[in-house]
């Protein structure tokens, strides 16, 4: 299901917080209610974490994580680190990343299996990412965009990209990802998927100027309709006994 | 009267005397700098009437040019660059932009109205003008007029009358609700960027009050025609507060204009809840000269000015009511601002 919020009067919801599987990272708001549109839908399934980053509201785009672990940029406060790490689960590894683009949101966009990347990324930073969060990883552009984290937004039941994503381009990401992928817009128009909206295996949150059209488009491509927490691990059950056997 | 010499001197043995030159040079470089944007804006206005009389659907286009003297740039710690702004009828595709510039519209209060005022701003395409610079594709300004007794009951209107009714000091509110009232009440909306420069004032004014008679005369039914007819303007605007500027400075040297009788018993009771209209420093030379022909105003503190520390201006917001007959006064103190 998708959920329509704001954030202090903005509608780029993905600026804010980051959404994954496993925990949700917010930024501390003026008011408490964007915490409490994740409270009342997640809170009974998973941690949610309020911090700052580099004493920024930026959760969103400067960091970057999956079920695996959580990446945070060099500009990130030892406080910040220790409390984020406090508050999650402890098989989520939370590790800082010593990277000249620090903008990680914006430069790398992952679900629990797959990630890409700027393509200017370090080499280092790639092995971290490999390593930490557990991924297969590439270097990509969308629609001609380095910035693949701020013009793509996928999960591990599909993805939304760029509205100007050419077929071609559309094909080789979605076997990369091997997820579906559907170029769209947000936020009425917005190109920025990835600030506009933030989205997990079941739920979907976007800003409030977010068309029904957009909506129905965002529910369709994640797989969002009908889906609960649990449903997940019926529909992967044939799956995990075939890897049995 | 730098440029000349820079580019007629060659050799080595000069250049040293030509960067002491230069230094010596920034002060009549700079005044002569100031004189020539000045000329501009003439040429700018003129054409500027031209296009308005030619053109009646979009690109109605000027060009307003910052002077920069590319060879005494690099010598000195302040650049300048040429810049043109392009003056366009509301467009659908300019909401991001305007949303933008109005998401402040009220502080920090949450306003889930504010997609459907952009809306209902960019839906006026007669009476309404939105500048770009030629490099980026959002707005960068925004001028309008909205009618509040005819959108009176767009939730968006209701909430921007109910906080500024809020904000408002306990003896300017009759005159408030008066005004939100009035049948014939515009509500202004004036919002640029932080550091548009100060010769877009002429140009946006003249757009605006033009279309608005404009308006009178060509829209199609008699109700289009009567909702421009305009008897005063409501503004809710920003300036800036200088805290140097002592509350002592009150009485004797207050504003001019014909206001003075009725803010001072009021200037008494707000001394010591709001800022004082005296150290009201404004960054847009048509607000400043509006206020100044004001019939009512009150000034209260932005919510960040708190942030503003020691000796920094503080943000407040400010709102006026300006009288409609007031206003050619007002455009003529503009231009004449410009011209010196």
């Amino acid at each position: 299901m998708a959920v329509r919020l704001q954030f202090e009067n903005s509608n780029d919801i993905g600026v804010f917080c980051n959404v994954t599987n496993k925990y949700i990272v917010t930024a501390f708001g003026g008011s408490e209610n964007f915490y409490s549109v994740f409270e009342a839908e997640c809170a009974d399934h998973m941690p949610i974490v309020k911090t700052s980053v580099a004493g920024t509201t930026l959760v969103g785009r400067m960091t970057v994580g999956n079920k695996n672990g959580l990446l945070m940029p060099n500009s990130a406060t030892d406080q910040e680190l220790m409390h984020v790490r406090n508050s999650l689960p402890d098989e989520v590894v939370v590790q800082r990343v010593d990277e000249r683009l620090s903008a990680l949101g914006n430069c790398i966009a992952c679900n629990d299996y797959v990630a890409l990347i700027h393509p200017d990324l370090d080499r280092e930073t790639e092995e971290i990412i490999a390593d930490v969060l557990g991924v297969e990883v590439f270097r990509q552009t969308v629609a001609g965009n380095v910035l693949v984290g701020s013009y793509c937004s996928f999960t591990n039941q599909g993805g939304l990209v760029h509205p100007h994503t050419s077929i071609e381009d559309l094909d080789e990401l979605s076997s990369l990802l091997q997820v579906p992928l559907v170029a769209g817009t947000v936020n009425r128009g917005s190109e920025v998927i990835s600030a506009g909206m933030a989205a997990n295996d079941w739920i979907a949150f976007c800003g409030l100027d977010t068309t029904a059209t957009e909506l129905q488009v965002i529910e369709s491509v994640f797989k969002l309709r009908d889906a609960q927490p649990t449903q997940i691990v019926n529909e992967m059950r044939h799956s995990l006994i075939d890897a049995m056997m | 009267m730098g440029k000349p010499k820079k580019r007629t001197r060659g050799t080595e043995q000069e250049a040293a005397e030509e960067a002491e030159q230069a230094a010596a040079d920034i002060g009549k470089g700079k005044s002569a700098r100031v004189e020539e944007p000045s000329k501009e804006p003439d040429e700018g206005s003129d054409s500027d009437s031209e296009d308005y009389d030619v053109s009646t659907d979009d690109a109605g286009s000027s060009d307003e040019e910052e002077d920069s003297e590319d060879s005494q740039e690099e010598e000195e710690d302040k650049e300048e660059i040429d810049v043109d702004f392009d003056f366009f009828d509301p467009k659908p595709e300019d909401f991001h932009g305007v949303r933008a510039l109005l998401n402040t519209y009220l502080d920090d209060k949450a306003f889930p109205g504010l997609s459907d005022f952009v809306d209902t701003i960019i839906e006026q395409t007669t009476v309404g003008t939105i500048v770009r610079t030629s490099e980026s594709e959002s707005a960068v300004g925004l001028i309008t007029a909205l009618n509040l007794h005819e959108k009176r009951n767009l939730g968006c209107i209701k909430e921007i009358s109910a906080y500024l009714l809020e904000k408002c000091p306990a003896d300017t509110k009759d005159k408030l609700s008066q005004a939100l009232s009035g049948r014939k009440t515009a509500l202004m909306i004036n919002e640029r960027l932080v550091n548009c420069p100060p010769q877009l004032a002429n140009p946006l004014t003249t757009a605006l009050f033009d279309e608005i008679a404009w308006a009178t005369e060509d829209e199609p039914t008699q109700e289009r025609r009567d909702e421009f007819e305009f008897d005063q303007y409501l503004v809710f605007t920003r300036a800036f507060r200088d805290p140097l500027v002592g509350e002592g400075g009150g009485a004797a040297a207050s504003a001019s204009g014909a206001n003075k009788k009725s803010k001072q018993p009021k200037k008494e009771k707000q001394k010591a809840a709001a800022p004082d209209e005296s150290a009201l420093v404004f960054t847009r030379p048509e607000d400043e000269i509006f206020h100044q022909l004001s019939a009512w105003s009150f000034v209260y503190n932005a919510e960040r000015s708190q942030n503003a520390s020691g000796n920094e201006l503080k943000p407040v917001r400010i709102v006026y009511l300006l009288d409609a007959k007031k206003v050619p006064e007002g455009r003529k103190r503009i231009k004449a601002l410009v011209d010196v």
